[in-house]
């Protein structure tokens, strides 16, 4: 409880108070603010670095620190000075808002994301729905500001952005069902409490091979990346940003990225449960980065697959996986198998 | 695939699947039978979903 300042002498003893309060940390350090923004940054660097390694190349190298480390933060500078070109006739403020829109989605998860017992900023009873409220929203945001750019590749990547993540949306969620049977409860720091014994990853591997392929469909990373398909489309929906908007919107996929990847940590791989000589949160990052890791991965060694096939791969395999799972995942419980874990 | 199928199958298993969250998380609460109603409701969906893929796997709808 923070006490309001009556006097002059108050106002320092308030502001360090709430300075030092949980809220304010785990709203602006750990796991907000501050933390996003640099792990965004951080997923930059790393994904050209480890493509590099793969692809025999050294990478980032320059920008100081081991490994050229600060080399977003020398993009991010550079982006921030260029020229912001505005297609003709391009619907302004869609175009200038929408990225910071995307920014929003991008972070707003992590609300209801626990990155250890204690470290949630809003422990929200129905947090795995308003994880999926919010990244439902984010195609919606793509086709808009596709629109908004008046310009036909962006249109068609928009499209293409659109009816994939629509197509892998409902797997996604009916493979989380699992985890939601298993655990009994939506709230993401109950479903990481009931893996204490056991991983969900073990009792719903079916269900985490389809959710990690809906997640790289989602994130419209390789071999699911036709919305940005480059030899067909420049850069799909997002050709015609630059500067500061291009940033906006490459940290929006990023968070999203980490988001997806953290969530995927919370509901299969046990979040914050692992071997006590380190802190819980770190457990979270430490599996959160292997998740990232095996989704950045694919981009180096699989081609791009055609569109007809990801439609068809989402709605006639996937969804059927997801729903067949769901009788497996009854079939498991009600066999009594997981009574020695606990579910 | 064509907007259709796509569209029907979308709007079905998007409600189905908040659907199946209210269920899935008080299934070891309800009794057996109520659960069983709740398959029998995913059986019957295999209909809706058997016609959607059946227009889209048509090879002139793709």
């Amino acid at each position: 409880m923070v006490n309001v300042p009556t006097t002059p002498a108050d106002i320092l003893p308030f502001i360090i108070s709430i300075i030092t309060s949980h809220t304010f940390i785990t709203l602006v350090i750990f796991p907000g603010m501050i933390h996003l923004m640099l792990a965004s940054a951080f997923l930059t660097w790393y994904e050209r670095k480890l493509l590099a390694r793969i692809q025999l190349r050294i990478g980032p190298l320059y920008a100081g620190g081991p490994g050229g480390i600060l080399q977003p933060v020398a993009d991010g500078v550079k982006l921030i000075f260029k020229e912001v070109i505005i297609p003709y006739k391009a619907d302004r403020t869609l175009f200038t808002w929408i990225p910071l829109v995307l920014i929003f989605l991008g972070t707003l998860p992590f609300a209801v994301i626990p990155f250890g017992m204690n470290w949630v900023i809003a422990n929200l009873d129905v947090g795995l729905v308003f994880v999926f409220a919010t990244t439902s929203v984010f195609p919606s945001m793509i086709i808009i500001f596709a629109w908004a750019s008046n310009s036909k590749y962006p249109f068609i990547g928009g499209l293409r952005s659109l009816f994939q993540q629509v197509a892998y949306e409902i797997p996604m969620w009916i493979s989380a069902l699992s985890v939601v049977m298993l655990a009994g409860s939506l709230n993401l720091v109950d479903i990481v409490k009931a893996q204490s014994k056991i991983w969900f990853i073990i009792p719903a591997f079916l269900s985490f091979i389809v959710f990690f392929i809906c997640i790289m469909a989602e994130l419209e990373r390789l071999p699911f990346d036709l919305p940005e398909a480059e030899p067909e489309l420049v850069a799909g929906w997002y050709t015609e940003a630059s500067g500061a908007i291009f940033m906006a919107l490459f940290l929006a996929l990023y968070l999203k990225l980490y988001m997806m990847s953290t969530l995927t940590t919370v509901l299969f791989l046990g979040g914050w449960w692992g071997p006590s000589f380190l802190p819980q949160p770190v457990w979270t990052i430490i599996k959160t980065m292997a998740v990232a890791t095996a989704i950045i991965i694919p981009r180096a060694i699989y081609p791009r697959i055609r569109v007809d096939m990801l439609i068809k791969i989402g709605w006639t395999r996937l969804l059927i996986i997801a729903l067949a799972n769901v009788f497996i995942t009854l079939l498991v419980i009600n066999s009594g198998v997981l009574s020695a874990w606990g579910l | 695939m064509q907007y259709y199928p796509y569209v029907l199958m979308f709007v079905v298993f998007d409600v189905v699947g908040m659907f199946l969250f209210a269920w899935g998380i008080s299934f070891r609460a309800i009794p057996a039978a109520d659960s069983l109603m709740v398959l029998l409701f995913l059986i019957l969906l295999g209909a809706p979903l058997g016609f959607a893929l059946r227009l889209a796997l048509r090879r002139e709808n793709w």
